[in-house]
């Protein structure tokens, strides 16, 4: 072997310390589903550094080190090993697993991580710092234009998925020439001591594997002929042919899955369940995700989205958000200030059969219920569950996409925790940016709970569309019932104590006792009468008739009972009017209707309140 | 009881009648109180409905004015289905005499789900069984008098009996021409002035027209006022230029019914021939007057 | 599992109607179960939509009833009655309409403007409320008339009631949901009918049943007549009937 050795530098503490410490914690704390992690967390910078016009390629594979890589892993790149104990043991560990499995992520046509490789000596003036921000610093704010990632602490998920928390890095800057191609390895481990001139010397935890600079023995990656080797003994894709882009190996993969293909099932729905909106096929060649899953040698195929259910239903919905034409397309907005926040489009149908891509732990829903939430870039920030249809037989799919405008944009993309998982408002300090993303939550959340409680459409045999129901019943407010009384005046002024109605009216009477009178049977109603500001009713007739049906008899036919208003007196007891008309004077209160009541029937009673005077 | 209808005779107070909610289920393991709708159905899930009954003796005979000795009642419940404001069929009848030793009575009946259609009708009633011998004035007398009752309509199916809406592509359903570009159409036809409302009449809102239908979505009160003006004018208008449109003759239900009812709101205390002569010289306060009659407030 | 019947929507019944109106009788191409009208839907769930031999069988009965009773000979009004009581009876018995459905109106559309606009053109002309479902369609009405008139299958003259009411006295019990909807309040007006036309004559029963039919719809309400023994009711009819 003529290969390169390449050579260790354990980072120690400046003298002012380090970033590393959140880092390392964050490195031991649980993760819910760490593969989809860092799915999510390597396709964001990947989508962040597509920024050549072209959509990025990406390879995903896990593979198994042949003998030839597994030495030159052992002897090239990882020949000088920590001196600490605990990452001592875990590489050497690592190292003899057998087969020795890693999980790569590579991308192509993309940018690359260029720039100076050493965060203490950046020239004036850079502005590319991608290697740095990558490998050398840990929660550097965002920086890409309506970007999805950030090289932030996500990262610790790369780390998480080698069982020695060992990267090793391959990457072509695409401004550079072919010759410029780095190779360096990372490790992050705990902090430790050495004795050195009587002093102890504190390291950070962090290692690199490079070439040292002969000054201060910081590694920099290898570079040139020598990495390019290196890379293609490793197995790396050949970056000569396939142009720019990083590679990023995951030394030791561990994973919960005892079958590999599984793992890549789970990989697969990864991608889709995070991606799909920038795999679908209808989208421009610069925005498109092409994704090859490789297990060892085979490529395992990754379904479009437009054609695998439920991703399908999703892709119809962001279409209807993209083109804000669809079956129920809303757009949601801040009225203060006046701002669009976005469109959301839900698209409903039958559930299509499941096609699984793992045998359990599905991260795809059974029935879906759920809006999925992003930024312009496209990339789902999580889903908001509503509630599932009742009919378990259908499914809705909501796409809530957020306005482009930049304030709106950057709104939503602060109130992202490093993860880019969430919107969180209280991220952001008090303002309208902190308003829009509330609001839009808000109507989202309202949207999504509101859809699963209208009657299944299963049972209307209609076309999609807006759930009518309640509009039906507030329109059927209008329509004739009991008494034939339209109650649309009623629900405009009623109700409210002190706020008088526009026009003076009286409530539909409602039947009391029963009383006799001189041999007649007399049904006794109570109505209350309120004025308007002007006092303007004049004169309250009453009508009675025979009810049928549940309704009124309007026909006085040959034969028919004829019922009869016989006396109209206010509730006081006072002022008795005969007949079916009482002079109001202004006055307002309860009144009582007498009404004689026919043999063998039902009757009913209608009052109107007249602005003046009829003659009868 | 219909608060609104008095009966010739005394009629029963809810305290005289104890009755659970009415429970339905489709399988008969999961029942769920009786509301507006029940979802899930189709005519191959047969419906299990039960309720609970009880008649209190003492409240009875005080609220009949009739010895205690002196009641015989019966227990009812009739099953109907079909759209429309009546069930279009009574799929079965159940009565029961009152046993003052044991009053209460646990219903619990099977409807096959082949016999429905978009609607479950649910009547229950106290009935008189006998003749009283020493009735009060206004006792009720005869067999059969109803003397409580209550009813409950649980859809099963489509809209009814709302106002029938749906969304549609107008252009689909009007042909070519302008109109399938319109944001609604009311579908109805004139020939019939007696067919039942629920029957004639249908709303489509242009599924096309997006912002429209955002609007009816968000209930945009000036949108629906507008819309139901629309729809209450266009039929009173062909109504009153019906020569023989009567405002006051009219079946219970029908088209001609609401006609009417929209009419006599528009312009209480007017007849026809007043009416007709506002939409002849003054078609502009005839519109103005829906306008401010469509009004639906909050909801 | 039952059968699925086609349901054809108001708007569409009518411009179906409307093309085959405007065309006239002779341009229509008959009825192709394997090509029914776009608008044509079933229910969603709930059984089997009907199949096309199913719906041919219904075609070839309509048209043979029809046939029995002059369908493309005569247009003798006494036929027309016959022809209207002979299919009421056999709609109150075909299977195919013994479910819910032969309650909806669109699929009564569907049978009068698609399987038989022809038939229904020969027994009522181009009335278009004859051909759209509802209580005046063509084969719906007498549909609602076998299953209200029905004495039941032990009776020796089981569908004697649709052949002895008029028409008149017909439309005045299936078009009033009240009575029409419930077969027992239904029959008995029917018997009561017989009773009193044999006693004021036929030509004097379109008054009196119009002050019956009132009559037994305001007592209704107060009276649960439907739940009353038969004789009961008998009587309180007899009085409705002026007899």
């Amino acid at each position: 072997m003529t290969e390169p050795i390449m050579q260790l530098h354990s980072e120690p503490y400046g003298s002012t310390g380090n970033i590393g410490e959140n880092f390392r914690r964050l490195l031991g704390a649980p993760t819910l589903d760490p593969l989809q992690t860092v799915i999510r967390e390597s396709v964001q910078n990947i989508a962040d550094a597509a920024k050549l016009g072209k959509g990025p390629e990406m390879l995903i594979r896990i593979r198994t080190l042949e003998a030839a890589q597994r030495d030159i892993l052992e002897h090239h790149v990882l020949a000088e090993l920590p001196a600490e104990p605990t990452s001592n043991r875990q590489i050497r560990e690592t190292l003899d697993e057998d087969p020795l499995v890693v999980l790569e992520v590579c991308d192509f046509g993309t940018v690359g991580l260029g720039g100076p490789t050493r965060s203490d000596r950046i020239p004036v003036g850079t502005k590319l710092t991608d290697f740095i921000d990558f490998l050398r610093n840990i929660g550097t704010p965002r920086d890409t234009g309506h970007g999805g990632g950030t090289y932030g602490f996500g990262k610790v998920a790369l780390y998480r998925a080698s069982s020695c928390s060992t990267l090793i890095v391959d990457t072509l800057p695409h401004d550079a020439g072919p010759d410029d191609r780095r190779l360096i390895g990372c490790h992050v481990g705990r902090s430790f001591e050495i004795p050195e001139d009587d002093m102890l010397r504190r390291f950070t935890g962090r290692h690199w594997w490079g070439v040292r600079d002969p000054e201060d023995g910081v590694a920099d990656p290898m570079t040139g002929v020598s990495a390019d080797a290196l890379a293609n003994a490793l197995g790396f894709p050949d970056r000569r042919h396939r142009g720019s882009g990083t590679s990023i190996m995951m030394v030791g993969f561990q994973t919960e899955d005892k079958d590999l293909s599984v793992s890549a099932g789970r990989i697969i729905e990864s991608l889709l369940w995070n991606f799909w909106p920038r795999m679908m096929a209808d989208l421009p060649a610069s925005r498109r995700f092409r994704c090859t899953v490789m297990l060892e040698d085979e490529v395992i195929p990754v379904p479009e989205p437009e054609s695998l259910a439920p991703f399908d239903l999703f892709c119809k919905a962001m279409r209807a958000a993209r083109h804000s034409e669809g079956n129920d397309v809303r757009h949601i907005e801040s009225l203060r200030p006046i701002k669009s926040l976005g469109t959301l489009a839900v698209e409903k149908g039958l559930k299509s059969p499941r096609r699984h891509l793992v045998p359990t732990d599905s991260l795809v829903p059974d029935q879906l219920h759920h809006i999925a939430l992003m930024r312009p870039v496209e990339l789902v920030v999580k889903y908001l569950e509503g509630n599932p249809l009742p009919d378990e037989r259908l499914e809705w799919a909501g796409v809530f996409l957020a306005s482009d405008e930049d304030e709106v944009e950057r709104a939503f993309a602060d109130s992202e925790p490093p993860a880019h998982d969430d919107w969180i408002p209280d991220n952001l300090p008090k303002g309208n940016e902190k308003s829009y993303v509330n609001i839009a939550l808000r109507r989202l959340r309202e949207a999504a709970s509101e859809m699963g409680l209208q009657p299944a459409p299963a049972a209307k045999d209609g076309d999609d569309g807006p759930p009518l129901a309640r509009l039906a019943g507030r329109l059927g407010s209008v329509l004739e019932n009991v008494g034939g009384d339209g109650a649309s005046r009623r629900r405009a002024t009623g109700g409210g104590r002190g706020s008088r109605p526009k026009r003076a009216r009286a409530t539909r009477p409602v039947f009391e006792h029963l009383e006799v009178r001189k041999d007649h049977k007399i049904a006794v109603f109570s109505t209350e009468l309120t004025q308007d500001a002007k006092r303007s009713g004049a004169v309250l007739q009453a009508t009675a008739a025979v009810a049928i049906e549940g309704t009124k008899l309007d026909r006085f036919g040959e034969g028919a009972p004829n019922p009869e208003v016989i006396s109209i007196r206010w509730a006081d007891g006072e002022e008795v009017a005969k007949g079916a008309v009482l002079a109001l004077a202004g006055r307002e209160g309860g009144l009582e209707i007498c009404v004689r009541v026919p043999e063998d029937c039902a009757v009913t009673v209608e009052v109107e309140v007249l602005e003046e005077a009829v003659s009868r | 009881m219909n608060r609104r209808i008095a009966f010739p005779f005394l009629t029963l107070s809810d305290a005289a009648v104890e009755a659970t909610p009415w429970e339905v289920s489709i399988d008969g393991v999961e029942w769920v109180e009786a509301g507006d709708f029940l979802s899930n159905w189709d005519s191959s899930s047969d419906i299990h409905v039960r309720r609970r009954f009880k008649v209190l003796r003492e409240i009875v005979a005080a609220d009949l004015s009739l010895p205690i000795e002196d009641l015989n009642l019966s227990l009812g419940v009739r099953i109907g289905t079909g759209q429309g404001r009546l069930p279009r069929l009574v799929v079965s009848r159940h009565t029961r005499a009152v046993d003052w030793e044991n009053p209460a009575w646990q219903f619990e009946s099977v409807i096959k789900g082949g016999m429905l259609s978009m609607v479950l009708d649910l009547h229950a009633q106290v009935t008189l069984a006998s003749s009283p011998n020493r009735p009060g004035v206004l006792s009720p007398t005869s067999v059969g008098d109803r003397l409580w009752s209550d009813s409950v309509r649980i859809r099963l199916e489509g809209e009814e009996p709302r106002f029938p809406i749906e969304t549609a592509d107008l252009g689909q359903i009007l042909g070519g021409g302008l109109q399938g570009d319109a944001p609604w159409y009311l579908h109805w036809s004139p020939r019939d002035w007696n067919r039942d409302f629920h029957g004639a009449v249908r709303l489509y809102l242009n599924r096309n027209a997006i912002e429209f239908l955002e609007r009816i979505e968000n209930e945009d009160p000036h949108t629906l006022q507008l819309v139901l003006a629309d729809i209450m004018s266009q039929i009173c208008e062909r109504f009153l230029v019906d020569a023989d449109a009567d405002i006051v003759e009219t079946e219970p239900g029908s088209l001609a019914a609401q006609a009417a009812t929209w009419l006599r709101k528009a312009w209480p205390g007017k007849d026809v021939a007043f009416i007709r002569s506002v939409l002849e010289s003054r078609p502009g306060v005839f519109r103005a007057t829906f306008l401010s009659l469509a009004e639906l407030g909050e909801a | 599992m039952s059968l699925l019947l086609p349901r054809l929507p108001g708007p569409a019944c009518e411009s179906v109607i409307r093309d085959f109106l405007e065309h006239g009788l002779e341009r229509w191409r008959g009825f192709d179960p394997a090509n029914l009208p776009v608008s044509v839907r079933f229910a969603a769930t709930g059984g089997t939509p009907v199949g096309t031999s199913e719906l041919e069988e219904l075609r070839a009965d309509l048209e043979e009833l029809a046939r029995a009773h002059g369908f493309g000979v005569t247009n003798d009004r006494n036929s027309l009655a016959a022809f209207d009581a002979k299919v009421a009876a056999w709609l109150a018995q075909a299977e195919l309409f013994s479910t819910g459905e032969a309650l909806r109106d669109d699929v009564w559309s569907f049978v009068s403007a698609v399987v038989a606009p022809d038939i229904v053109h020969w027994r009522f002309g181009a009335a278009i409320e004859r051909y759209i479902g509802g209580v005046r369609n063509t084969f719906q009405r007498l549909w609602m008339r076998g299953r209200a008139l029905d004495r039941g299958p032990d009776h020796p003259e089981r569908w004697k009631l649709l052949t002895k009411l008029t028409e008149d006295a017909l439309v005045q019990i299936t078009e009033r949901p009240s009575i029409g909807s419930d077969p027992v309040l239904a029959r008995a007006v029917g018997e009561a009918w017989i009773r009193a036309s044999e006693i004021h004559g036929k030509s004097a029963m379109e008054s009196i049943m119009r002050r019956a039919i009132l009559g037994i719809r305001i007592r209704n309400e107060v009276r649960s007549l439907a739940d009353l023994r038969p004789d009961n009711l008998a009587d309180i009819l007899n009085q409705m009937f002026e007899i």
